[in-house]
């Protein structure tokens, strides 16, 4: 080391040492460079791999988006083209068992969404109610009544069938009568 | 009691329901001509509305001679006139029952109705005609008795007929 004293002229008290120093190059003053060098390094890294997963990413997307829209355009015609060739209800009722799955549905929510007095206006209307009460009121006169007349009806049968015995006829009124009620009979039965 | 779909299965769904209130051992005999011993109820029961209008007409009649004699007096009635009043109105309510349906009120509720026997209701003539010989000649009803076809002379004479309707009252009066 060497070192040289000078005395400014313009101020005395001014004095300058100048001290010129040489210093071997040693590991610690390559630290600093190291550590730039690392952290240039790591950037760039950072970098590559951030636009790598970028690149990735955008085109991942791109080529989903353009898959997307391939499917789109390419699978209705083309799932419609197959099901138009197929009889897709006799396969369901070939293979489901429709009634298992309408005796598994929940009927509350249906029938709430029913309208229920809607419907029974409407078979009050179609069933015509208010005759169906009247005629219903008067079929209770109308039993006491139906004794009546089927007693008259078999006094008329046991009358008629004594004067058609007595002149001789083949066929007897009260037969004929009889003859009627049983077809009646066997059309019910 | 029939399920829903038995129920569908014997009934087109746009057809009007008829509900029958004939009971079904009289269905089929609906039009067939009826005998005589009901017949001869349903004019008892005619008899019996007639006397009974007469007899009220009667006691009003009385009543009001009562209460009017102090200013009019008024004829007594015997029993003639009132047979007389009495068989007209049997003929009026006959010929009006008769040419209006063919019901009065014994037919009705026997379940008779005179018609032609061509089938058609009887008009007002043959209704008077027959309302008359009726009234007439009650005895004319004993041929039902007799007849193959349960025609009394009335029937014969004026081509009528008395045949089962059962039809219920109700359905009469709409």
């Amino acid at each position: 080391m060497a070192w040289e004293r000078t005395v400014r002229n313009d101020d005395p008290m001014r004095e300058e040492i100048d001290v010129s120093v040489t210093v071997p190059m040693s590991a610690g003053a390559l630290y600093p460079l190291v550590s730039a060098a690392t952290s240039t390094v790591e950037n760039l890294v950072g970098l590559t791999k951030f636009t790598a997963q970028t690149c990735v990413h955008l085109a991942s997307e791109a080529s989903k988006s353009a898959t997307n829209e391939v499917l789109d355009r390419v699978v209705p015609p083309l799932f419609s083209a197959v099901i138009s060739r197929v009889d897709l209800t006799e396969i369901v009722l070939n293979n489901v068992d429709v009634n298992a799955i309408v005796a598994k549905t929940q009927l509350d929510p249906i029938i709430d969404r029913i309208p229920m007095t809607e419907i029974a206006d409407y078979v009050i209307e179609e069933i015509d109610l208010p005759t169906l009460v009247r005629e219903s009121t008067g079929g209770v006169a109308d039993d006491i009544l139906g004794l009546l007349r089927f007693q008259a009806l078999e006094t008329d049968n046991f009358l008629s069938t004594v004067v058609d015995r007595v002149l001789f006829r083949k066929r007897t009124r009260a037969q004929e009568l009889d003859q009627a009620m049983d077809s009646q009979d066997s059309e019910n039965s | 009691m029939s399920s829903f779909k038995e129920f569908r299965s014997t009934h087109w769904s746009g057809e009007p329901l008829k509900f029958n209130t004939i009971p079904e051992r009289a269905r089929n005999i609906q039009g067939m001509t009826a005998g005589f011993t009901s017949r001869f109820i349903s004019v008892l029961i005619d008899m019996a509305v007639i006397a009974l209008f007469v007899l009220c007409s009667y006691g009003l009649w009385i009543f009001m001679r009562y209460v009017l004699s102090v200013f009019y007096d008024l004829p007594q009635l015997s029993g003639v006139p009132l047979l007389i009043i009495g068989y007209v109105l049997m003929w009026f309510y006959w010929t009006w029952s008769w040419a209006t349906g063919g019901k009065a009120l014994g037919n009705l509720l026997m379940g008779l109705r005179v018609q032609m026997i061509s089938g058609g209701s009887l008009s007002l003539g043959p209704a008077a005609l027959r309302a008359l010989f009726s009234v007439v000649f009650p005895l004319g009803l004993a041929w039902a008795i007799i007849n193959r076809n349960n025609r009394s002379l009335q029937d014969i004479v004026l081509r009528t007929e008395v045949v089962y309707d059962w039809t219920p009252l109700a359905s009469k009066l709409q």
